[in-house]
């Protein structure tokens, strides 16, 4: 005989998240190292570096002064702290802070606009790749001569350099419309205003985001190569004194610094993106 | 409510490659009166999602003219709604605010619009995701959704492009009941297109049957079944003659488009 069992579960509203792993349920050593294995690689990549780079000047495989040492360089950045650093930084942070500043303000709006219309997109569409494929660098004399070697130049050179990467990719996102909602906000009556900013610029954010991190890397080449050719003070004033007279620690220290805040910032715009992007479909593993 | 005047429309499409012209409509005249439901049945590709886009005001007709409530149809208004066939929901917003989407273009405060809002929500049978974002729907529930903004902006005429073709054959029967329900207390104006001949039977107050393309008036069927029509009503006789007279009438449409191909 046949039955029909009738089974009935409540409906799930909302995200499904699986459940996160915690310490306390491992039972080994093994499982742990399975569950945390993207965690642990990297680290265990870090560490590894760190250990051999101690190693080799201290076993004579090579010369200190080429390479220093995780030693040498705390001991030189805990003199150079307290000899003056900070100021250094102070420089060096202000110097992109208003860079990168300034090409956000003037790369969104702009980047929206010339999205939006065709026509103006046409009429600057040629300056725009001359200048992105120009290496901002071959601007570098040119801009000291009008603005000199103080805190301007370095300002300038960050602002190109941050400038065409956010330019290009808000452009890009704008202009990456998906016809259909177009349409579908044009059904209801929407104005040209409204379909910009309920789908052009939603659309155009994470390109934004992209366009700040390929930014940031620019900026902070900008910020170094300004320093090292023509400035008086700043992390890369400090990098370029002492690398001419071969304290390769204060030059590592320097490196370090500026890989730091460029990981950091990365890393930061990374977890903005993840944050705005959340209706994005996941990719599961 | 509205009343929508067709007179002798045709659109023409040119082929983006070859640029040759294609004929989408011919000679379409209709007129619906205020309050009545109209259900559009025909071929695909027979020019039927193209004829709501031109009530909409979302394109011109190559030829004719479209009237609503005495004048011209010429852009897109509030006075109209359109279901498109495919869901076109805004994947970085929430059911919830999807559905609010069309009051908020048209100006209405937020508040109401959430009230309004769920209140559809409810009514298609989606509450418990208001806050899911559309890739978390099955496609069937994005159509849900998709109703659900276009009832809620509460418009005079109502565009349906088979807005209920992804659902299951349950489900279908019950939304068309409810929208029926929903049609019946508000007496807007309804252009409904659908492939299903029972639907069509069920939900219009007429059906009209277009020709394969270039689509034209082929055959208005009154539906003289009273309201509100139930499920009973589907097995009853009469209803089975009305979907027997327009599968009739589709399947004259058959050989021509074959060996047009
Ligand atoms: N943008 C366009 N450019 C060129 N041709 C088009 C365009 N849109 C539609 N067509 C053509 O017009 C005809 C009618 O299309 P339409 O989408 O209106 O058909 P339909 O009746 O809604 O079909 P279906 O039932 O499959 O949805 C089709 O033959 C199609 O190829
Ligand atoms: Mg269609």
């Amino acid at each position: 005989m046949d039955q029909i069992i009738e089974t009935s579960q409540p409906e799930m509203g909302g995200r499904a998240t699986p459940k996160q792993a915690t310490w306390g349920t491992f039972t080994t050593w093994h499982q742990f190292v399975q569950a945390h294995e993207l965690r642990i690689i990297p680290l265990v990549g870090v560490v590894t570096l760190l250990i051999l780079w101690e190693a080799a000047p201290a076993l004579g495989w090579v010369k200190p002064i080429f390479t220093s040492s995780p030693s040498r360089i705390v001991q030189a950045a805990i003199w150079l702290f307290a000899h003056g650093l900070w100021n250094d930084i102070v420089v060096s942070l202000s110097e992109f802070g208003l860079g990168f500043g300034l090409a956000l303000l003037f790369a969104i709006p702009v980047g929206i606009v010339l999205g939006w219309s065709r026509r103006l997109h046409a009429l600057f569409d040629p300056f725009i790749t001359a200048l992105n494929a120009t290496p901002r660098v071959a601007l570098l004399p040119l801009i000291i001569l009008w603005l000199g070697i103080g805190l301007e130049s370095k300002v300038a050179i960050v602002f190109l350099g941050a400038l065409f990467p956010l330019l290009i990719n808000t452009i890009v996102g704008v202009q990456t419309l998906d016809t259909n909602l177009v349409r579908c906000a044009r059904a209801f009556g929407a104005s040209d205003r409204q379909i910009l900013v309920t789908v052009a610029l939603p659309t155009s954010i994470p390109f934004i985001i992209a366009g700040m991190r390929l930014g940031v890397g620019r900026g902070l080449l900008g910020v170094v190569v300004g320093e090292l050719v023509a400035a008086s003070a700043g992390v890369g004033y400090m990098m370029n004194r002492a690398g001419s007279t071969f304290q390769t620690d204060k030059v590592f220290v320097g490196v370090l610094l500026i890989a730091g805040f460029g990981y950091t910032l990365t890393e930061i715009l990374k977890r903005i993106e993840a944050h705005v992007s959340m209706w994005r479909p996941q990719e599961t593993e | 409510m509205a009343s929508l005047e067709l007179r002798q429309v045709a659109v023409e499409y040119t082929m983006k490659r070859t640029r040759q012209p294609l004929l989408a409509l011919r000679n379409i005249s209709l007129s619906v009166a205020h309050g009545q439901f109209v259900a559009l049945v025909g071929p695909s590709g027979c020019g039927k999602s193209t004829l709501l886009n031109v009530v909409a005001g979302l394109q011109p007709a190559s030829h004719g003219e479209v009237w609503l409530d005495g004048t011209p149809v010429v852009k897109p208004g509030r006075n109209r709604a359109l279901v498109f066939q495919s869901p076109s929901l805004l994947p970085w917003r929430t059911v919830l605010r999807n559905v609010t989407y069309g009051l908020e273009l048209q100006g209405a405060p937020p508040r109401e619009a959430a009230q309004r809002a769920r209140r559809y929500i409810d009514l298609v049978a989606l509450n418990g995701f208001e806050e899911s974002y559309p890739h978390e729907l099955s496609g069937g529930m994005q159509q849900r959704a998709n109703l659900a903004r276009a009832l809620a902006t509460d418009p005079e005429l109502l565009l349906l492009d088979e807005p209920l073709a992804a659902l299951d054959p349950q489900m279908r029967e019950v939304m068309q009941a409810e929208l029926q329900h929903i049609w019946l207390q508000t007496a807007k104006t309804a252009l409904f297109v659908t492939h299903l001949i029972s639907e069509a039977v069920f939900l219009g107050d007429t059906v009209v049957v277009l020709s394969a393309r270039p689509g034209t008036v082929r055959a208005v069927v009154p539906i003289d079944l009273p309201r509100p029509r139930t499920g009973q009503l589907r097995r009853s006789p009469r209803f089975r003659q009305l979907e027997d007279t327009i599968a009739d009438l589709l399947q004259t449409e058959l050989p021509t488009r074959l060996s047009s191909i």
